[in-house]
C-alpha cells in the first residue's frame, strides 16, 4: 500500500513554508475546455470524459484544491454531502455544461479526511449513494460513505494487517448483570503469548463490536502492542442493548461496568489490580457513558479514553438543539460542569475539528483538568466516525495502556 | 586506550565488550570467537522474557556452545513454589511503579525549569548560575530515585529473607554451577528490567569472573545505572529516566543503544543536557556494529560519545 506509512500526516506532501507554487490549471477546467472545443468542432465529449475518469483518482486532490465529481445522467441537482461543520451541506455541484458530469471544487486543509456521498435530485425523488470513482470507502453502523483523503493524510501503518504482529485472540463470552436484568455479550481479547501466571490491565470498550467492526481495534492493538506502543492488555469489548437509554448517566449501566463485568473479569482473567491498570473508553455516547460510569463510581477506572464525547450541555434552560435522546446527556453534563469531580487520574480526550461536538469537547477540557486529573487532548481534521476515531488510537491507547518501549532494547 | 572513568571502580577484574544492537549477528561470532574462543558459554536470554527457550540464532552464535542459564524460566519456578516471595514482589513492583510515577512526574517539572532558564534568563552570569541549580536540582531527582528504589528493594530483600528462602538459593547454586563451568557469559537484551531482576534475584554478580560480552538491554543492565530512553514515542516526549542501580560489572559509563533509533541526536541542545546530567559517567553510543572491550574497566578512544556540548565525539578523554 503505497500511502501507508507509519501514522500521522506526511509533511513531504505539502508544499515547502514559504515557497508559492505556481496554481496549475484544475483539471476540470481543462477538461471544460476540452469539451468546448470538440463541441465547437461538432464532436461529441464522451471519449473526453471517460479519459478524464481514467487518468485520475477521484476526489482529485491538488494541494488544498480537491475536485469532487460525478456523472449523473438526468438529474436536476447533485450535491455533496457530509458532515463537516464550516462547509455548505449539502453543498451543490455545477454540472459541465454538454455534459452530464457534476463537480465541485473545495478548499480542504492538509492532513483531513472527509467522508461524503452525493444525493442526485429528480423532481421530488432524492438518492444517495457513494463516489463511483473513488474506491476508498468507510464502513459505519448506517452504511458506507466515499473517504477523501486531503494532501498528507495517509492511513496509518499500525491501523493495517501487518503479518510480523502475533494476533491476539477473541473470545466470545456472556455474563450475567444483575443490574441490568440480563446476560450481556463481551468480546475479550486476549493477547499474543496470554499467560495465566501474567498480570495484565485491563481495558473495558463501549460499543466494543463497533470498534472491532469499523475502527479495526483488533488489528490495532496487534499491532500497537507489537510495536511496544500499547502494553499487552485484556481489552473487554462491550456490546450494549439500546445505547440511547443505557448510556447517559444510567445508574444499572454503571453497575454493570464497574462492579459485575470489572469483578467478574478479575475473579476469571489474571488482571493487575488496583484503578492504575483499569481503563474505560467510548466514542460519542460511549464517551458520556464512560464518564458517567467513572463519576458515579469514582477510583474504579484509572484512566479513561473519551472520543468525540457527546457532551452538550447548556449555560442557561433546557433548550440544547438536539433531539430528545440528549436530554438525560445534557442534565448529566450540567451537574457535572457545575460539580465537577476528580472520577480518575488520567484521561485522553479527542474530537475532530469537524464534528460539531468540537465545542463541547474544547469546552469540558478547563473543567476536567481543573479537577487535578492530568488530562491529553488531541485534535484531528476528521469527523464524528469510526476512521476518526480509529485514526487516534496509537495516541489513546498509548496514554491509557503505555507500552514497554522505554524498557525494550533489542 | 584512554583514562578509565572511575579508578578502581567496580568490574575491573572482569572483561566486559560492549555490542551494538545485534539484528545482524556478525559481530557478536566474531567477539565470541575470539574472546571466549572454547568452552561451554553460558548464556543470559531472559530479557526476551517466554521467547527465552527460542535459542537456535543465539546458539549458532555461540558456536553451539550454549549453556543457557534460563534465568526466566527459574524465576517463574520460584514464584510458582513460593506464594510468599510472589506476593512480596508484587508488592515491591507496586510500590516501584509509584515511586516511578511520583519520579517521571516531578521529572517534567525539573527538566521544564533547566529548558524555561536556558529560554527564558536574559543575564548571562544570572543565567549560568540559575542554569547550573536547575540542573543540580534534576541530578537530585535522579538521585533521589536510585535511592529509594535501592531502599525498597533492600528492605524486599530483608523483609522475605531472600537470600536464605530455599527456592532461591537453590537455583541460585544451580546457576553458580552452570557458570563456574563455563568459559565466559554472554547477556543478551530484550526487557531490561526483567533481566535486571533475574539477575540479581540469582545474584550473578557475584560469581561472574569473565570474560563478559553483552549487547543492548544486556550492557545497559550490567552497566552502574541503568537509564531509559526513547526520544521518539508516539506521542509527547519521554525523557530520560535514571531507572535503577545496575549490576556494576563497568564503571564510568551509560551505554546508549540503538542510540540513532531512539535518541534525538540531531538536538545538540538536548543531548547536552543529557550527558551533563549523566556526567562524570559518559554516556556512550552502541549503535549497530559497535564494539568496545572495556578491559579494566577502560574506554577505548574509539567509543562514540556524548560531549557537554551535546555532540557526539570519539577520540578524546572525557
Amino acid at each position: 500500500m503505497s500511502d501507508v506509512r507509519p501514522g500521522g500526516a506526511d509533511p513531504a506532501a505539502r508544499p515547502p513554508a514559504g515557497t508559492k507554487a505556481r496554481p496549475r490549471r484544475l483539471p476540470v477546467n481543462r477538461l471544460r475546455d476540452r469539451i468546448r472545443r470538440l463541441a465547437a468542432e461538432g464532436q461529441p465529449p464522451e471519449a473526453a470524459l471517460q479519459r478524464f475518469f481514467e487518468r485520475h483518482d477521484f476526489p482529485v486532490v491538488e494541494g488544498l484544491r480537491c475536485t469532487f465529481a460525478v456523472r449523473v445522467g438526468d438529474a436536476d441537482a447533485v450535491t455533496l454531502r457530509h458532515r463537516v461543520v464550516g462547509l455548505a451541506d449539502p453543498l451543490p455541484l455545477r454540472r459541465l455544461a454538454g455534459t452530464d458530469l457534476w463537480y465541485v471544487v473545495v478548499e480542504i486543509p492538509p492532513d483531513s479526511r472527509v467522508e461524503y456521498q452525493f444525493e442526485a435530485r429528480r423532481g421530488d425523488s432524492y438518492e444517495r449513494f457513494n463516489d463511483p470513482g473513488n474506491p476508498r470507502q468507510a464502513r459505519g453502523p448506517f452504511g458506507s460513505s466515499s473517504v477523501l483523503h486531503g494532501a498528507g493524510y495517509v492511513t496509518p501503518s499500525w491501523a493495517v494487517h501487518d503479518p510480523d504482529a502475533r494476533p491476539g485472540e477473541l473470545v466470545e463470552t456472556w455474563i450475567r448483570s444483575t443490574a441490568q436484568r440480563r446476560d450481556n455479550r463481551v468480546t475479550l481479547y486476549l493477547p499474543a503469548r496470554f499467560r495465566r501466571s501474567a498480570r495484565y490491565p485491563l481495558l473495558v470498550v463501549h460499543d466494543g463490536g463497533d470498534y472491532l467492526e469499523y475502527a479495526a481495534m483488533k488489528t490495532v492493538l496487534d499491532n500497537l502492542i507489537h510495536r511496544l506502543d500499547v502494553a499487552e492488555a485484556v481489552v473487554a469489548f462491550t456490546h450494549p442493548g439500546d445505547r440511547l437509554v443505557e448510556y447517559p448517566n444510567s445508574s444499572a449501566h454503571a453497575r454493570w461496568i464497574a462492579t459485575e463485568l470489572v469483578g467478574r473479569l478479575e475473579e476469571d482473567l489474571p488482571l493487575a489490580p488496583g484503578p492504575g491498570a483499569r481503563a474505560l473508553m467510548g466514542s460519542s455516547f460511549g464517551a458520556v457513558a464512560s464518564l458517567s460510569t467513572a463519576v458515579r463510581h469514582p477510583g474504579t477506572f484509572g484512566s479513561l479514553l473519551l472520543q468525540s464525547g457527546s457532551f452538550v450541555f447548556t449555560d442557561i434552560g433546557a433548550d440544547h438543539g438536539e433531539d430528545r435522546a440528549f436530554d438525560p446527556v445534557v442534565r448529566f453534563v450540567n451537574r457535572y460542569r457545575a460539580r465537577p469531580t476528580r472520577v480518575a487520574d488520567r484521561l485522553f480526550v479527542s474530537c475532530g475539528v469537524y464534528e460539531d461536538l468540537i465545542v463541547q469537547n474544547r469546552s469540558m477540557l478547563p473543567v476536567l483538568s481543573g479537577t487535578g486529573m492530568e488530562v491529553e487532548y488531541v485534535e484531528s481534521r476528521d469527523g464524528h466516525n469510526w476512521e476518526s476515531w480509529r485514526d487516534r488510537l496509537q495516541d489513546g491507547l498509548g496514554f491509557v495502556l503505555p507500552g514497554e518501549a522505554m524498557f525494550v532494547y533489542e | 586506550m584512554e583514562r578509565r572513568a572511575v579508578p578502581g571502580a567496580a568490574g575491573d577484574a572482569v572483561r566486559v565488550t560492549l555490542l551494538g544492537p545485534q539484528r545482524t549477528v556478525a559481530g557478536a561470532r566474531a567477539a565470541v570467537a575470539e574472546l571466549i574462543p572454547d568452552g561451554p558459554v553460558a548464556a543470559v536470554n531472559a530479557g526476551w522474557r517466554e521467547r527465552e527457550s527460542d535459542t537456535g540464532e543465539l546458539d549458532d552464535v555461540l558456536g553451539g556452545r550454549l549453556q543457557n542459564l534460563e534465568l526466566h524460566r527459574r524465576w517463574l519456578e520460584v514464584l510458582e513454589a513460593d506464594p510468599v516471595l510472589a506476593a512480596a514482589e508484587q508488592r515491591l513492583a507496586e510500590r516501584l511503579d509509584a515511586l516511578r510515577t511520583a519520579y517521571r512526574v516531578r521529572l517534567r517539572a525539573a527538566l521544564e525549569a533547566v529548558r524555561a532558564v536556558h529560554r527564558q534568563v536574559r543575564d548571562p552570569e544570572v543565567a549560568v548560575d540559575a542554569g547550573a541549580d536547575a540542573l543540580a536540582a534534576l541530578r537530585a531527582l535522579d538521585t533521589w530515585h536510585l535511592a529509594r528504589g535501592r531502599r525498597l528493594r533492600a528492605e524486599h530483600r530483608e523483609e522475605v529473607g531472600l537470600d536464605a528462602r530455599p527456592a532461591v538459593a537453590e537455583h541460585r547454586a544451580a546457576v553458580a554451577g552452570l557458570l563456574g563451568g563455563s568459559a565466559g557469559l554472554v547477556v543478551a537484551g530484550g526487557h531490561v528490567g526483567v533481566l535486571l531482576h533475574v539477575l540479581e534475584l540469582f545474584a550473578l554478580r557475584a560469581v561472574v569472573a569473565g570474560p563478559v560480552i553483552t549487547w543492548s538491554a544486556g550492557a545497559m543492565a550490567l552497566a552502574e545505572r541503568v537509564v531509559l530512553f526513547h526520544d521518539h514515542p508516539p506521542r509527547g516526549e519521554r525523557p530520560p529516566e535514571v531507572h535503577a542501580d545496575g549490576l556494576g560489572l563497568y564503571a564510568g559509563v551509560v551505554p546508549f543503544p540503538h542510540a540513532r533509533r531512539r535518541l534525538r541526536l540531531d538536538e545538540p541542545e538536548r543531548m547536552a543536557l543529557l550527558a551533563r546530567r549523566l556526567a562524570p559517567s559518559r554516556a556512550v553510543l552502541l549503535p549497530d556494529g559497535a564494539r568496545l572491550d572495556l578491559e579494566h574497566g577502560v574506554l577505548p578512544r574509539s567509543a562514540r560519545r556524548l560531549d557537554p556540548s551535546g555532540a557526539v565525539t570519539a577520540g578524546a578523554a572525557g
